[in-house]
């Protein structure tokens, strides 16, 4: 065996780890002091590094084959047509978006002014603002609230007088409003409220067709004396053939109050109740009396 | 699959489970790279590269998976991308032209000995390449190139390990390497 065999050999079995701990230290002097060994050391560890990149390289090869492509989004959002797309679509986003934003600001609310409108006995401009001052020359317009209380003549009075609002785009004015601190007076005389009654009850109109409240009476075992408003129609629970009711729709520049009378006695219709609700009788006698002549006149 | 599955598969040397641990991983791995200034070639040769990692270790039974086999992947890829950009940075510009000459020299020699691994038969390649870089034990490699057992593959490849000696030096006289 040649020299250089002894040394191929003696260099695999080091690069092999078949060498014990001796022989591994014996090898390793050796290469510090033999440049042949080292040499040859360096050729045969470029071999199997050579080997190594050979396989390296084959596994490479067919992993790169395999066809690793970014999923149906990362081709989407990598397309140039996509990308065009989504900057139009937030362009139009961010366009509509300030303009509803601006023109919230800008924008006179549709509610506010119809609310006015539907009030005032005058047009407002159709951009919603006016600069001339208000002309508050507005009519009165005394309605009853029942429209079975109103001669046929008057009827068809008050009807054609709202047609012809509706028409004209207006509608009558009706004037305010039960004070809310008619009840806080405890001790009124019954000349005051006699007087109150009397100038509210010139001032206050009744119902207007407009607001008239439809009423069905439901028959329902289970509830004998209760009552629901939903959207302007009174429901009316249990028996009320005792005697006729009336309803006394109360308009105010802001509110509504609805009253119902039944068997001589008053009720507070609360608006805001859309559950079946009992009927609770109105004890207060100032309110009763107002009521009364309330009633009486119209 | 499950991971304890594709370990097992992938500790056969099976090449089937090594390329769907590569397909399952890809996008996560190498988005390492890519979200850190990588391009998309490096992106996968540094995947490729922890795959390959892997899949020795598997093979030679030193990995013991205590984490999930991605998250395995994902701490490979990020060190090598760490290593592979401060290899990066430390390759400054007076250093170059030394490098460029020494590794043309290397470049020349692992050429030459690329050539003649070629010219190898198939399974000499193949023995020694499971060998070498799979490090499958001659009882697998028996196994894997249906030779007749353990010894038969040892002889094998200590023939074909012999005339690659001999092709390498046939092209190259003695004094090209031990100069």
């Amino acid at each position: 065996m040649s020299i250089q065999s002894e040394y191929i050999r003696l260099v695999n079995k080091y690069l092999e780890g078949g060498m014990t701990g001796s022989e591994q230290y014996i090898f390793e002097d050796q290469l510090t002091s033999d440049p042949l060994l080292k040499a040859e050391f360096e050729h045969q560890n470029e071999i199997v590094n050579g080997l190594k990149e050979f396989r390296k390289t084959q596994l490479k090869t067919r992993l790169n084959n395999i066809t690793v492509g970014p999923g149906i989004i990362g081709v989407l959002s990598q397309s140039a047509s996509m990308k065009t797309l989504s900057y139009v679509v937030t362009s139009v986003l961010v366009g509509a978006g300030s303009y509803y934003y601006f023109n919230s600001y800008t924008k006179p609310k549709a509610v506010h002014f119809s609310a006015v409108e539907s009030r005032l006995d005058f047009l407002l401009p159709e951009n919603g603002y006016s600069t001339k001052a208000v002309d508050l020359n507005y009519k009165y317009n005394q309605k009853t609230n029942l429209s079975e209380w109103i001669s046929a003549e008057e009827k068809e009075n008050i009807e054609e007088s709202n047609d012809q609002a509706i028409n004209r785009g207006l509608v009558d004015f009706s004037v305010p409003e039960v004070h809310d601190n008619v009840s806080t007076d405890l001790t009124p005389e019954p000349d005051q409220i006699l007087e109150k009654a009397v100038a509210r009850s010139k001032s206050f109109v009744g119902a207007g067709e407009f607001n008239k409240v439809d009423i069905e009476n439901v028959v329902n075992n289970r509830y004998k004396f209760h009552y629901r408003l939903d959207n302007n129609k009174l429901y009316l629970y249990g028996k009320f053939e005792a005697s006729p009711y009336e309803i006394i729709e109360i308009n105010s520049f802001q509110s509504k109050k609805l009253f119902f009378y039944y068997n001589g006695n008053y009720f507070k219709l609360n608006q805001n109740v859309n559950d079946i609700s009992p009927l609770l009788k109105i004890e207060n006698p100032e309110i009763i009396t107002e009521l009364n002549i309330l009633k009486k006149r119209n | 699959m499950k991971d304890r599955e594709v370990l097992e598969k992938v500790s056969n040397g099976d090449e089937a489970a090594l390329e769907y641990l590569y397909k399952k991983h890809y996008r996560m791995m190498t988005r390492i790279v890519l979200n850190n200034n990588g391009s998309e070639d490096e992106a996968k040769d540094v995947y490729q590269e922890a795959l390959l990692a892997f899949w020795q270790k598997a093979i030679a039974g030193k990995l013991v998976l205590t984490s999930k086999i991605s998250t395995y992947l994902y701490s490979v890829c990020l060190n090598l991308w760490r290593k592979e950009l401060d290899r990066k940075g430390k390759f400054a510009e007076s250093d170059k032209e030394e490098y460029t000459y020494q590794e043309f020299d290397k470049r020349e020699r692992a050429r030459i000995i690329n050539e003649c691994i070629n010219e190898l038969g198939d399974t000499c390649r193949k023995v020694l390449t499971y060998h070498y870089f799979d490090g499958l034990s001659m009882s697998d490699i028996a196994k894997k190139l249906n030779l007749a057992n353990t010894d038969t593959a040892k002889t094998k490849k200590y023939k074909c390990k012999k005339k690659l000696d001999l092709l390498i030096k046939r092209k190259y006289s003695a004094s090209d390497f031990l100069d």
